[in-house]
């Protein structure tokens, strides 16, 4: 591959304006704006130096334009806040007046300075000052740059079938992209199908998921790949390159669920749709409305082990002869532009929370169990029985709260859900059996979403009590009842009251596999274990990954409608890349220099993002940039041990010259500059070792190869 | 005296949600309406004036609050700094059998004394430069105290000398090993604690001793958690039987009798050690084990701590406990010199008609020993 050659501009000297903004009192208020503009002004290649109130303003950015075009100035130098946040807005109000984008540098006195010096007045003016004379040495060695641009494919990989996945592929899908929903259980449609009624709505969950299910299994342009899971992605925004690990059904596609091989398997498990409270056999449907309906044989229950067949009757019973033990295990590669994580979440297991009993007493159940429990399509056709004798339970209390909020042995957070949760299920068992007794134990009652505090309102119509006071213990009476003893903290009186039934409000959890999704995506996670989003308020589908995009769960607790926001969200952002076809690579990605790379391969070594390759054999063996992975952090020029490696735009000398201007003094004795003399002119590309600002020596000055690393 | 919002904030108090689940666990509220940790620390966070004698002193310090707390506030370690002020200004707690159990530390304290205390001990089983020791505790002194309770705490050192024979250790027991010092602690006096344990320390280090065999629950926290013995290690006794158990090792003789094991607070819930004492019980065959309902991390406090305010509330505490022991078990296993005098106390005077015996773990465990099994 050819070395990026940059367009050549004429040399001229550089004319540099300074703009120290006040950001109202952000800066102002520590810094003395007035003066550090003054001290601008005396700086060899100043040729314009202001301060101003707010520069990120219209009428900021129209002064920018126009003292471009009024003095003539070919760099800009902007004092203010972090380049995270308005580095495009100046650039942009650059480029508006015709200078490349490339030549505005920006320094930051305000999270650098104003903002951690507040109570150093005086000392904070000092050093915005310095940071200002650093930013001028850069900007004088500023060189125009162009920005590459790099084809986005028109087809999306969303990972995860929840409601969320699902939402997410169906709009991509009907914008006209193709989309590939990987599923790594054997049907879609994740929590939201486990459920039996949603808040606050108490619509039929299955009822409202299931044509949305089977919109997305026939939708043409969805491909769903179920029993399948990302073992490995490469590639960048716009080119990703998705390996996934495909587990055979062993069922052929003419399937027509009809259940007779079930009823012929000898092998009996429990069934994690249903929780473990009801079983299946080694080949089964995971629930009446599976997509795709086809069954699945669990191999590892299933008792043919590899080739050896060992029972035959589900071979036997199927009458269309669906069943086919030869298919393999497939690894597939997806190429895609886009990816959607839509991995869903775990749920807290409360064995560990000895007090409730759980796992003790088989009365004390979970929300999760619950749901299956009173879903009409469960183990026990809906009836709400208790797990010990199947009776129905006349008392019935909930424990809110349970691993959520809790720093010794659960999850810090608040799980969002479990308030609206327990309030639906309780409206439930009332709707069923008025007569049961329902009381909640609770520490707070959040009920904040549009609708909630109606359905809140409505549970205490119905007479479901609110304690507020968490038991401290769940024991036996031993005679099949169990008692909860707590504090009521609103009376400040203990009770004791006893239950026939008990059920946990557990939180929710990143999903086990997490860190295996994390690595092999290049996630990060946030404190809680859950994805991290770009920013919390401005970018919260977004991932610091760009072309990488959050959805439902997996990016923090949430309920169905929110899900559903964030995957309309994630869809959106998805498309945006798409519907261009091609997007702007930022122009600090590094150029190699052959004549001095020796290819050793120490920079793709470290490379974070796999944006640096080994191409070519022995002496021809040289690195090479994938512009479009790359995220310009510098770790591989740093590496080169041969400085065959220049950081484009971020160059040596535009370093060394802000560490020279740090480090001189501040106000440079009369007739000489504090710094070895500037080279004045742009270096749009290399400069020769030999006028390097580094004074270690070289053990030779045409190998560049720095004495240090000799 | 420091403003309680100091000492609230020190404890993370103000964290506090207020969900009542360290009313509903504690032993003392279980007894006594008034008290309620979580009411103390809204009534702290309120500004109310937490420095009263009928507060600061009756609780018993077991964690039972600290286990459950979604929050991690630690309540004793906020009545521990309201304890430090009180004593300091002389309104310190009631101290039971005449101060005497207090008077001992602070004799020892002074650095000077050195305690006669070992005349009990077979030279045939001790070594005097062992790397292991056998840190004895306030036990010695306990057996003259409680004879009247008939002893037990002497037993108790030799059985755990035994033990250690048999898993191949002749440990090493110091004359000049003083009080640990948890009793001052822990009722405030940080002055004689301080001593005690620059003594300790002292003594420890120039000893060379490299591990620390405790069967005292209290010794092993505060040593762990207070002192600063680098590269020495701290060791319960029936962590190290638990560890020798099976594939060969440690063996043990068949005993009779139904019993349930009681939890010391600072073993169980302030070290988090519950399985190991449990494992060895289990080994022994022909012995049946019950759970207590609150057992493990839930298991309740033997109703007083540091030897102070034995009362009516402490008694209560007591008499529900061995209740709940006699309700699954005739024989109460303890595991702590002082949980041993205090079941024991009351079992021969409020709880009399309560069909229950106490007997020591080590005791316990040293008797299945006999006839039994290879040595490590």
């Amino acid at each position: 591959m050819p070395e990026e050659t940059v367009k050549e501009t004429p040399p001229e000297a550089p004319r540099v304006g300074v703009y120290v903004c006040h950001c109202g009192l952000n800066i102002a208020g520590t810094v003395d704006c007035e003066a550090v503009a003054k001290y601008a002004e005396t700086l060899p290649g100043v040729a314009r130096a202001v301060d101003y109130r707010y520069m990120c303003s219209d009428p900021g950015q129209e002064l920018l334009k126009k003292d471009i075009r009024d003095h003539k100035l070919n760099r800009l130098v902007v004092a203010s806040c972090s380049p995270r946040l308005h580095e495009p807005t100046f650039r942009t109000a650059a480029e508006d007046a015709g200078m490349n984008r490339y030549l505005v540098e920006m320094a930051n006195i305000r999270e650098h300075c104003s903002w951690v010096h507040l109570r150093e007045k005086a000392g904070a003016t000092e050093k915005a000052k310095d940071l200002v004379r650093m930013a001028v040495s850069r900007a004088m060695l500023l060189g125009p740059q162009v920005e590459k641009m790099v084809p986005v494919r028109r087809t999306a990989a969303v990972i995860g079938a929840g409601v969320a996945g699902i939402q997410a592929s169906l709009d991509l899908a009907d914008a006209g992209y193709h989309v590939y929903l990987i599923e790594k259980t054997p049907s879609i449609g994740g929590r939201m199908a486990q459920i039996d009624k949603t808040f606050p709505t108490m619509d039929c969950s299955i009822c409202i998921l299931a044509p949305k299910m089977s919109e997305a299994g026939r939708h043409k342009n969805i491909e769903i790949l179920t029993n399948s899971t990302v073992t490995a992605a490469g590639g960048y925004v716009g080119n990703f390159v998705l390996t996934v690990h495909k587990t055979p059904r062993y069922v052929l596609k003419g399937c027509t669920a009809c259940g007779d091989c079930a009823r012929a398997c000898p092998v009996v498990a429990p069934n994690e749709f249903d929780m473990g409270l009801a079983s299946r056999k080694a080949i089964y449907s995971p629930f009446a409305q599976a997509v795709p309906s086809t069954y699945t044989i669990d191999r590892a229950l299933c008792l043919n082990k590899g080739h050896v067949m060992a029972c035959e009757r589900c071979i036997q019973a199927c009458q269309p002869k669906a069943i086919d033990f030869t298919q393999e295990p497939a690894d597939v590669q997806l190429e895609v532009g886009t990816v959607i994580v839509a991995t869903g979440a775990g749920t807290f297991d409360p064995t560990k929370l000895e007090e409730f009993g759980y796992r003790r007493y088989p009365d004390v159940i979970t929300t999760l169990e619950f749901e299956r429990l009173i879903n009409a399509g469960g183990p026990t056709q809906g009836h709400l029985v208790r797990l010990s004798d199947q009776r129905e339970p006349k008392r019935v209390a909930f424990i809110q709260c349970v691993g959520s909020r809790d720093l010794r042995r659960g999850n810090a957070y608040c799980s969002n859900i479990c308030c609206m949760e327990t309030v639906k299920d309780a409206l439930l068992i009332k709707e069923h059996w008025p007569d049961v007794a329902i009381d909640v134990y609770y520490m707070d009652i959040r009920a904040f979403g549009k609708g909630f505090e109606d359905l809140y309102r409505r549970a205490r119509e119905e007479g479901v009590r609110f304690i507020r006071g968490i038991p401290g213990e769940v024991t036996p009476n031993g005679n099949g009842t169990l008692k909860l003893a707590g504090e009521n903290t609103l009376l400040q009186e203990r009770y004791q009251e006893d239950y026939e039934m008990v059920i946990l409000s557990i939180g929710l959890e990143p999903q086990a596999d997490a860190t295996d999704v994390q690595r092999v995506l290049t996630l990060s996670r946030s404190g809680d274990g859950f994805f991290l989003e770009a920013h919390p308020k401005l970018q919260p589908v977004d991932t610091p990954t760009k072309g990488i995009f959050l959805a439902g769960c997996a990016e923090s607790p949430k309920d169905i409608r929110d899900s559903v926001t964030q995957a309309c969200a994630a869809a959106s952002r998805a498309n945006i890349l798409m519907a261009k076809g091609e997007i702007h690579v930022e122009a600090i990605t590094p150029i190699i220099h052959d004549d001095l790379c020796t290819g050793c391969g120490l920079c793709v070594k470290v490379c974070p993002y796999g944006a640096i390759f080994m191409e070519g054999e022995g002496k021809g063996r040289k690195a090479r940039v994938v512009d479009a992975a790359c995220s310009g952090c510098g770790g591989c020029g740093a590496e080169c041990m041969f400085d065959a490696i220049e950081n484009r735009h971020f160059t040596n000398e535009q370093i060394f010259a802000q560490i020279d201007a740090a480090t001189s003094r501040r106000t440079p004795p009369r007739g000489r500059s504090s710094r070895s003399p500037a080279t004045g002119a742009p270096t749009p590309g290399r400069t020769s070792p030999a006028s390097r600002a580094c004074s270690t020596p070289r053990t030779s000055a045409s190998s560049g190869r720095c004495a240090r690393r000799a | 005296m420091r403003p309680v919002s100091e000492i609230l904030h020190e404890a993370r108090a103000y964290h506090c949600y207020s969900c009542g689940k360290c009313t509903a666990v504690c032993p003392v509220a279980a007894v006594d309406p008034e008290f309620s940790p979580r009411r103390t620390v809204e009534r702290g966070m309120a500004g109310a004036d937490l420095y009263r004698e009928d507060l600061v002193w009756s609780c018993v310090t077991c964690r039972a609050c600290l286990h459950v707390c979604p929050e991690n506030v630690d309540f004793p370690a906020f009545i521990l700094g309201l304890r430090r002020e009180m004593l300091a200004a002389g309104r310190g707690p009631d101290h039971t059998h005449g101060e005497m159990l207090q008077t001992i530390p602070r004799l020892l304290a002074k650095g000077t004394l050195l305690p006669k205390r070992l005349d009990w001990a077979d030279p045939s089983t001790v070594s005097r430069d062992s790397p292991v020791m056998l840190f004895l505790g306030c036990g010695p002194y306990l057996e003259t105290v409680f004879g009247y309770l008939g002893g037990g705490h002497i037993e108790i050192a030799k059985a755990a000398i035994e033990i250690l024979n048999r898993l191949g250790i002749k440990p090493r027991l110091l004359e000049a090993e003083a009080c640990c010092g948890h009793d001052m602690l822990w009722t405030g006096d940080t002055a004689t604690f301080e001593q005690l344990r620059a003594r300790n320390e002292a003594t420890l280090k120039a000893s060379g001793v490299k591990k620390i065999v405790f069967t005292c629950p209290e010794c092993y926290a505060t040593l762990k958690d207070r002192y600063d013995l680098k590269g020495v290690e701290l060791v319960h006794l029936s962590e190290l039987v638990a560890g020798a158990l099976g594939n060969g090792g440690l063996t043990l003789s068949s005993q009779e009798g139904r019993v349930t094991y009681q939890d010391p607070c600072r073993l169980g819930r302030h070290l988090g050690i519950t399985k190991p004492p449990r494992e060895v019980l289990d080994a022994i065959p022909g012995l049946e084990r019950a759970e207590m309902g609150h057992s493990g991390g839930m298991a309740r406090c033997c109703g007083i701590s540091a030897w102070i305010q034995c009362n009516a509330i402490a008694k209560q505490m007591q008499i529900a406990r061995v209740k709940e022991a006699s309700g699954v078990a005739d024989t109460l296993i303890t595991n702590c010199p002082k949980c041993l005098v205090h079941f024991k106390c009351v079992l021969k005077e409020e709880g009399k008609d309560i069909p229950l015996k106490v007997e020591d773990w080590t005791v316990l465990v040293a008797r299945s020993l006999k006839g039994g099994g290879t040595h490590a």
